[in-house]
């Protein structure tokens, strides 16, 4: 993994940095969503990952989370499930049912319950993340989703009919 | 705090509404029942009357304008917290990733609670990285001093802070604290974040000697079952070392024997089967219940437990024989299928539900014994339980199945 992890304090595999205050090497920028309605997690997630190079914005609630997602300018979809308004598993289910059916989502929530869980992945859930999560292990998901080259959000021409010539 | 003092307000406006309205209304009474009998001129009625609108209205608006005010203000007090809170994580994480300084003690409110929300949101290693800044920083020191206040308030919120922060070093003094604290709510807290402390203990010798000295003190801190059962699972994977001990001390009360046994099976600790297996014939039958029901959720059963279950389901006791049922289901086959048909015919309709489930559980040969027990079982209520079953488990197939299990 190109992104030097190792020189940040979060993992005791190593003692001190050998590089304290350098900036994290920048590996391939993704656009990363956030939508949660918990302030502190949002700006945790948009500051750390914004340190291993992604560009991250953040919607606190159904609407703002709908809304961002339909919008199709990301490259991974981070949801939590219970939202004001409404429900991250149905912004999930109406992104897959529109033009997102191929974008990464890692549901994260702080419910640890396998029923979660199953209906994330029900409902199209790429990843499911429970809180408390190892932050190496969220960005090196996020990592592995984007490189792996998913379907254009909003790219509809490999199934859309062909003109006929007849 | 805002809400309390704004609470409080408003329901002294209310008050001060309703007196005046009171008032206003008894004066009016008098006024006009003096009007009635000729003793009050018709331009004092009508002076009176408008005044009496005109406080009402005065009244109203005044209500009206606090709630507004009232909302008004905790919005923005909340956006103005959210913002607070944003800002600090933004120092935190700075402080984490060695770009900006680790904040100066004291911390306000805000920068405290966003400390210790992170630490909550980072797991494993991570966690405990940042439970090592958050200790450099100086919260544990400053949690600890609060622990000493005179104010109950401040030890509340300290004892909070370190259930959240879950420091190594606050361990011990956390333990000091259940055994010292005169109240019992500082003792629940107080155990409270000593068992997601020890949770956090690496396996070796801190978290053997941690074990102990929690047993020893969860023993004698007098809070009662559900509180120290609560306990129990929140030590996660340090639960075991901590229940081998307690489950040993001679004449443990039953209501903690209970907590561990229930703690035993809750958290389906197989390498611990003996205990229960061990108490499911103690005289006191919330342990026997206790302890099949921990059988039946670990899932299996040690050496000659098998014996106790059969024992149990003739047990007098209701609560107990419903236990046994369920716990059945774990027995041989040839042992299960006879013990559970019998169970069929209890006299008690939770048994005889618990038997038919535990035949529904066994998959073929327990369904094939319903459908018997459906047709020819002698007793009655036994047929009906097992039809009932039956149907209900076909509904919750068909219902599972759905539309898709068509389509596939």
């Amino acid at each position: 993994m190109a992104a030097d992890i190792r020189g940040c304090e979060l993992s005791s595999r190593v003692g001190r940095p050998k590089h304290a205050a350098a900036p994290l090497p920048v590996v391939d920028v993704s656009r990363v969503l956030v939508v949660d309605d918990d302030p502190m997690l949002c700006r945790f997630l948009e500051l750390s990952l914004g340190f291993h190079g992604h560009r991250v914005e953040t919607a606190r609630d159904y609407a703002a989370g709908l809304r961002a997602a339909l919008r199709c300018g990301y490259d991974v979809l981070i949801l939590d499930v219970f939202l004001p308004g409404g429900s991250g598993l149905d912004i999930l289910r109406r992104l897959r049912a529109g033009p997102g059916r191929g974008v990464p989502v890692i549901v994260l929530s702080g419910h640890h319950q396998e029923e979660i869980a199953d209906r994330a992945l029900d409902a199209g859930a790429t990843a499911y993340v429970g809180k408390p999560f190892l932050l190496e292990s969220l960005v090196g998901e996020i990592e592995r989703l984007t490189r792996e080259v998913p379907e254009p959000c909003g790219d509809d021409t490999a199934t859309l009919p062909t003109a006929s010539s007849s | 705090m805002w809400r309390r003092y704004g609470d409080a307000a408003y329901g002294l406006l209310v008050l001060t509404v309703f007196t005046v309205e009171v008032v206003t209304l008894g004066v009016l009474t008098v006024l006009f029942s003096m009007g009635l009998l000729g003793r009050a001129p018709g331009a004092v009625l009508g002076e009176a009357l408008i005044g009496a609108v005109g406080l009402t209205g005065l009244a109203v608006l005044a209500l009206t304008l606090y709630v507004l005010v009232y909302h008004g203000l905790t919005r923005s007090r909340e956006r103005h917290q959210a913002s607070q809170l944003e800002a600090w994580t933004e120092v935190w994480v700075r402080a984490l990733y060695r770009t900006g300084p680790l904040p100066p003690m004291p911390l306000p409110r805000p920068g405290l609670r966003a400390g210790l929300e992170m630490r909550e949101l980072l797991g494993g290693e991570d966690g405990r990285a940042f439970a090592g800044l958050l200790e450099r920083a100086g919260v544990g020191d400053d949690l600890l001093a609060s622990l000493r206040s005179r104010r109950r308030v401040r030890r509340l919120e300290a004892l909070d802070g370190l259930g959240w922060a879950r420091f190594p070093s606050a361990f011990n003094p956390l333990l000091d604290h259940v055994r010292t604290a005169p109240s019992e709510v500082e003792r629940l807290m107080a155990s409270r974040a000593a068992a997601r402390t020890l949770a956090e203990f690496p396996v070796g010798p801190e978290r053997e000697s941690g074990a102990a000295a929690f047993a020893g003190t969860l023993a004698r801190s007098g809070l009662p079952a559900g509180a120290a059962g609560e306990m129990l699972l929140l030590l996660d994977k340090a639960a075991p070392p901590v229940l081998e001990r307690l489950l040993a001390i001679p004449e443990l009360p039953v209501p903690l024997l209970r907590a561990g046994i229930d703690a035993i099976g809750r958290l389906g600790l197989v390498d611990l089967s003996e205990v229960p297996a061990g108490v499911a014939a103690h005289p006191d039958p919330e342990v026997r219940a206790s302890a099949l029901r921990a059988m039946g959720r670990i899932g299996t059963l040690p050496g000659d437990a098998g014996e106790s279950v059969v024992r149990s389901l003739h047990d007098d006791i209701e609560f107990v024989r419903v236990q046994a049922t369920r716990a059945a289901g774990l027995l041989p086959r040839r042992t299960a299928l006879p013990a559970l048909w019998n169970g069929l015919g209890d006299p008690s309709w939770w048994v005889r539900r618990a038997s038919a489930e535990s035949l529904h559980r066994l998959g073929e040969p327990g369904a094939l014994t319903l459908r018997q027990a459906a047709a020819r079982h002698p007793d009655r209520f036994a047929r009906d339980m097992a039809a009932q079953v039956l149907r209900d488990a076909a509904a919750s197939t068909g219902a599972a199945g759905g539309p898709e299990a068509g389509a596939a």
